[in-house]
């Protein structure tokens, strides 16, 4: 796993993500959404990633789960490369990424067990061992009456609960979350904040994209801010 | 990067292979039907081709030839039907006497023998019946004639040679056609099958993002979608050997009893058994090949 791998160390800090100067800018637009961002990132850090709409939040996580390719400049995760990676290797990188996306992008066809046990059965796990776990963790964020439901007949509370438990189920060395708490109300935003917390506390390195000052008042963190591409405030 | 051993991939595959199935529904039994449709055609075309062939055999093995002597006397007769019973070709030579030829053709004629009849001084030559011994096609027939005809004392030799090679060319043409069709049907098969694969890739285009996310290999993602072309196929082609074995038994009596007055007994033979396994092996490769010149095109993993 992730966790027993070397990092990059500078001046003692271990850093899991580093981005060196990254520009990004998508087919057809003239406009970079990331403007030579510098950005580095320690191990076992929270941190908010934040900026209107449009500042670049989602396609900075993009960047990091290996979805896009800078346009220039290098991204780096726990020491590698992404422009030197082997396509071959992308797979095994993202196994230790956990991401929880905006709109969820859960299979609604599948159940609440089936949708989390998907993480476990790409790696390869044994069935009994994918069991245990997806059981387990599905307890843990509250969905333990709800293995069997299929994703299309729960409240967006409980479908935000499994796209978390999906990312967090692989124990993710690094989670990112798009606005996990967009549409929530408070209550249900802070119990979802305190999974992630949970899961920081666990080891994973946590970036939380979110436009919601609340959430960015009421969890003292690290805040990256964005602003038209470019990261104003770090 | 940590890279571990699969524990149950093909577990896994097939669990993902029949929530596949389950979710195709029916464009999973359009694909087997199409695939059904094309190899039935393809095995009912080889069935018509084999019975061809084999009347084509019988017919040549049975026809033999007619040969006509100059001599009026028996001793000469006899001996030229021993000399030709010698050849290796000939099966059998059955010598028939003027007197033989003239009973036969009046039983033959029936109501209209009376001219025969009255003909009391018609001189009917001495008749050699040749039979050949194995089963020979036209050309070899028409090498035994050669021989017949230089044969001392022979006056002409009759044989239906023509219409024998008229059938074997026949059985000729309906083999290429059956290759053609073979071909063709091939072709067809395996574009429906890739174009519904297709589909069900695009249709299903947020599951296979979300599996490359979450770190599933190219193979973890394709293998499902192979085991379902292989499983179309095969049901398929297990459809189509079903359809023909049924069928031979339902014509099967109706053309013994509609072609055995034109060919004597007549059996309408089926394919072999091993042809059947054929078919499902082949409709299992169609759906597999198809579904995997689908993904190399719509599946970019």
């Amino acid at each position: 796993m992730w966790h027993n791998t070397q990092s990059v160390q500078t001046n003692g800090f271990v850093f899991v993500i580093e981005l060196q100067n990254v520009t990004q800018i998508y087919e057809g637009s003239e406009k970079p959404s990331l403007s030579n961002v510098n950005l580095k990132i320690e191990k076992g850090e929270f941190c908010l990633l934040t900026g209107p709409s449009g500042a670049g939040k989602s396609t900075l996580l993009r960047l990091l789960f290996l979805a896009l390719k800078p346009t220039q400049g290098e991204v780096i995760l726990h020491d590698h490369s992404l422009s030197r990676l082997n396509p071959a290797e992308i797979p095994f990188l993202r196994r230790e990424i956990g991401v929880v996306f905006q709109d969820f992008k859960l299979l609604p066809h599948l159940t609440v067990y089936e949708n989390t046990a998907l993480t476990l059965e790409v790696r390869g796990l044994a069935p009994d061992v994918i069991d245990r776990k997806v059981k387990d963790l599905l307890i843990r964020v509250g969905l333990g009456h709800r293995l069997n439901y299929r994703c299309e007949q729960l409240s967006g509370g409980e479908q935000q609960r499994v796209a978390i438990a999906r990312a967090l189920i692989g124990d993710p060395f690094i989670l990112l979350c798009d606005e996990p708490t967009g549409n929530l109300d408070p209550e249900r935003s802070n119990d979802i904040m305190e999974l992630l917390l949970q899961a920081n506390a666990r080891g994973s390195t946590v970036i939380v994209a979110t436009h919601d000052p609340t959430l960015i008042n009421n969890y003292q963190r690290r805040v990256l801010r964005l602003n038209e591409g470019e990261l104003v405030s770090n | 990067m940590a890279r571990r051993k699969h524990d149950n991939l093909w577990g896994i595959v097939l669990k993902h292979g029949w929530r596949n199935i389950k979710r195709g529904g029916l464009h999973f039994f359009f694909v087997s039907f199409m695939i059904a449709l094309g190899l039935y055609g393809l095995a009912a075309f080889s069935t018509v081709w084999l019975n061809f062939e084999r009347l084509a055999q019988r017919v040549g093995s049975s026809v033999g030839a007619v040969v006509f002597l100059e001599t009026q006397e028996e001793d000469r007769a006899k001996a030229i039907a021993q000399s030709i019973a010698s050849n290796p070709q000939v099966a059998r030579a059955d010598l028939v006497s003027p007197t033989s030829a003239m009973q036969r053709a009046v039983g033959e004629l029936d109501s209209s023998n009376a001219l025969l009849v009255d003909s009391k001084d018609l001189a009917l030559p001495w008749v050699i019946e040749v039979t050949r011994s194995r089963t020979e096609r036209a050309s070899s027939l028409d090498a035994l004639v050669k021989q017949l005809q230089q044969v001392d004392g022979v006056a002409q030799v009759m044989h239906a040679g023509a219409e024998v090679a008229r059938l074997e060319r026949l059985t000729e043409v309906l083999m290429s056609v059956g290759l053609y069709l073979a071909l063709l049907i091939g072709l067809i098969t395996m574009l429906v099958v890739g174009n519904t694969v297709k589909l069900t890739v695009l249709a299903r285009s947020d599951e296979v993002e979300l599996m490359k996310l979450v770190g599933a290999t190219d193979g973890f993602i394709r293998n499902p979608f192979l085991m379902e072309g292989f499983a179309q196929g095969s049901l398929g082609g297990a459809s189509a050997a079903l359809v023909l074995f049924l069928s031979h038994q339902t014509l099967a009596g109706v053309l013994r009893e509609s072609l055995s007055d034109a060919f004597g007994v007549f059996e309408l033979a089926p394919l072999p058994w091993l042809a059947h396994f054929g078919l499902v092996l082949a409709g299992g490769l169609l759906g597999l090949l198809g579904a995997a010149f689908s993904l190399r095109r719509y599946l970019r993993v």
